[in-house]
């Protein structure tokens, strides 16, 4: 399993994407829509990105051509990956460094979607950056895993969520029956986002949401000395071990709030430090998407 | 008065507090979940950091010109001087017009022929007269005689003796004066001798006369005439530089 300091090291998803998944089984919903190479429909011509134990050897020997065996049908569902790249998901871990919420975030919505791709799901994009709404249309094949994994790589964290509006315009995609993954910090709680998952859930969409925080954040457990919002401009704050009393308070308050709306309105929200290993989220989100 | 300008030295400390202030703001490190924590005042900064130094002490020094070239300031740095003058100029109304660019203990020689002024001049500083009257050039002028008693009139100008000689033309000319006889003869020394100053004061100025030398005592209640302009141009090119250097600094730093 890999540690999350490796992410550090690098910013190709790809390599990522290998090395969390490499064991692990995959799957994001259960159900009757049969993912690859469940039902053999027909063959296709091998295209780079599709991966080897899909390729029919046999046929290899024969035709000496790659082939892959295409499952009967594709998925229904659509899965949609929704990223918050504002400016709070830059916070650092405060114990290894190189690591932050946004790179976090980006690997493990990769990993899902290459899920999705291996399932024959079709998956979208969304990234939320700097006021602004970055959408890619939902696909399936692995055309638009490079597609979508390119788009992750270029989201840097800046700038503040988009206004209510404009995210609610962004959102028309949902007609069929989609999964939606949220990465957040949601340290905004209500907000555009907020009320946006909260709305795709009333449209019967089934709504993950990941929320990151940092071992730091958890413990209360800063530097002493002087810190500002990133998102909030004006105004200094300052810790001291006075202050770490009122601080796990006030958090434990809104993290407390998140958490009892969600329920209400019944949006798993599975909460993860970003120093933990990727894998172990990733197995745990779909885990306990898996129950439902 | 424009001294009181010095006064405003204070406004230095502006760019420095400013300079300051925003290397405070500086400080703090961005942190995802700040809004957790109750709002404190700006750390107070123990030891005095300033951001762009360059900047700074362009700016300080572009207020100090501003701040001098207001007050107009003198500065004493002549000593012991020798005041070369010829007739024509006056030496002593020059030294005193700038006075106050002389050292307190400086002291003056003037040499050269040096016109006594009316009133003995009252200076801080004592100034030595070596001046000496010059042998009187000899001087030819030209006189045409009309009117009445020619002959005798003539007769007096060619017997006048000394540095000017008269020369008697015989009809007025572009070179000669003339000389318009009264109708009768003056009867004595003195009334001639009137008349022929008053006839001279019309057509030849007075010859100015020669301080003999001396040396004049140093006044230390004596006026000091207000001047200006001694620095005032090397400080108002000194202030466009410096003006011209901090926009383009200042413009290169905001990018």
């Amino acid at each position: 399993m890999v540690a999350s300091s490796l992410l550090a090291h690098t910013r190709n998803l790809d390599l990522v994407i290998r090395h969390v998944l490499a064991g692990l089984g995959h799957g994001i919903h259960a159900g009757v829509e049969r993912g690859a190479g469940v039902e053999f429909s027909e063959y296709r011509a091998y295209v780079p990105g599709d991966e080897w134990r899909r390729v029919d050897w046999k046929l290899l020997a024969r035709a000496d051509r790659y082939y892959v065996r295409e499952a009967e049908r594709d998925s229904h569902v659509a899965v949609w990956l929704v990223l918050d790249a504002t400016a709070s998901m830059a916070e650092p871990s405060r114990s290894i460094a190189g690591l932050d919420k946004i790179a976090y975030a980006r690997s493990v919505l990769a990993c899902i979607a290459a899920i999705a791709q291996r399932q024959g799901d079709a998956f979208g994009l969304v990234v939320l950056q700097d006021g602004r709404t970055a959408f890619t249309p939902a696909a399936r094949g692995p055309r638009q895993l490079h597609r979508v994994l390119a788009q992750l790589e270029q989201a840097e964290a800046t700038g503040v969520l988009p206004d209510a509006a404009a995210l609610r315009s962004a959102l028309h995609f949902a007609r069929s029956p989609s999964l939606i993954f949220a990465a957040s910090d949601f340290l905004d709680w209500p907000s555009p986002l907020s009320e946006a998952l909260l709305r795709l859930r009333h449209m019967r969409h089934d709504v993950r949401a990941l929320l990151l925080q940092t071992q730091a954040e958890v413990d209360a457990d800063f530097a002493n000395g002087a810190y500002r919002d990133p998102e909030q401009g004006e105004g200094q704050f300052g810790f001291d071990q006075s202050r770490q009393g009122a601080y796990a308070a006030a958090r434990d308050a809104h993290f407390g709030a998140v958490k009892a709306q969600s329920r209400q309105h019944d949006v798993p929200l599975f909460a993860a430090r970003i120093e933990q290993a990727p894998g172990d989220v990733l197995r745990a989100l779909l885990k306990q998407s898996g129950r439902r | 008065m424009s001294s009181l300008w010095w006064w405003a030295l204070p406004v230095l400390l502006l760019p420095i507090w400013w300079h300051r202030q925003r290397r405070r703001q500086v400080l703090a490190t961005p942190l995802g979940t700040a809004r957790f924590l109750p709002k404190s005042a700006p750390r107070q900064l123990r030891a005095w950091r300033w951001v762009d130094i360059v900047l700074l002490l362009l700016r300080c020094l572009l207020l100090a010109t501003l701040i001098a070239w207001l007050a107009d300031p003198i500065i004493a740095w002549r000593g012991d001087t020798v005041l070369a003058a010829d007739s024509s100029k006056d030496a002593i109304g020059w030294f005193r017009g700038r006075e106050a660019e002389w050292k307190p203990d400086a002291k003056i020689v003037v040499t050269g022929p040096q016109t006594m002024a009316a009133t003995q001049p009252r200076l801080r500083h004592q100034v030595e007269l070596k001046t000496s009257a010059p042998p009187l050039a000899p001087v030819v002028r030209h006189v045409a005689v009309v009117g009445a008693h020619a002959d005798v009139w003539r007769a007096m100008f060619a017997a006048i003796d000394g540095p000017v000689r008269y020369v008697v033309d015989a009809a007025p000319g572009p070179a000669s004066v003339t000389w318009q006889s009264p109708a009768e003869l003056p009867h004595d020394a003195a009334a001639a001798r009137a008349l022929f100053e008053s006839w001279q004061r019309v057509h030849y100025p007075p010859a100015p006369y020669i301080a003999p030398p001396q040396v004049l005592a140093a006044d230390p209640s004596a006026p000091l005439q207000r001047q200006s302009g001694a620095l005032r141009d090397q400080l108002l090119m000194a202030l466009i530089a410096l003006f011209a250097l901090e926009r383009g600094l200042a413009h290169v730093r905001k990018r």
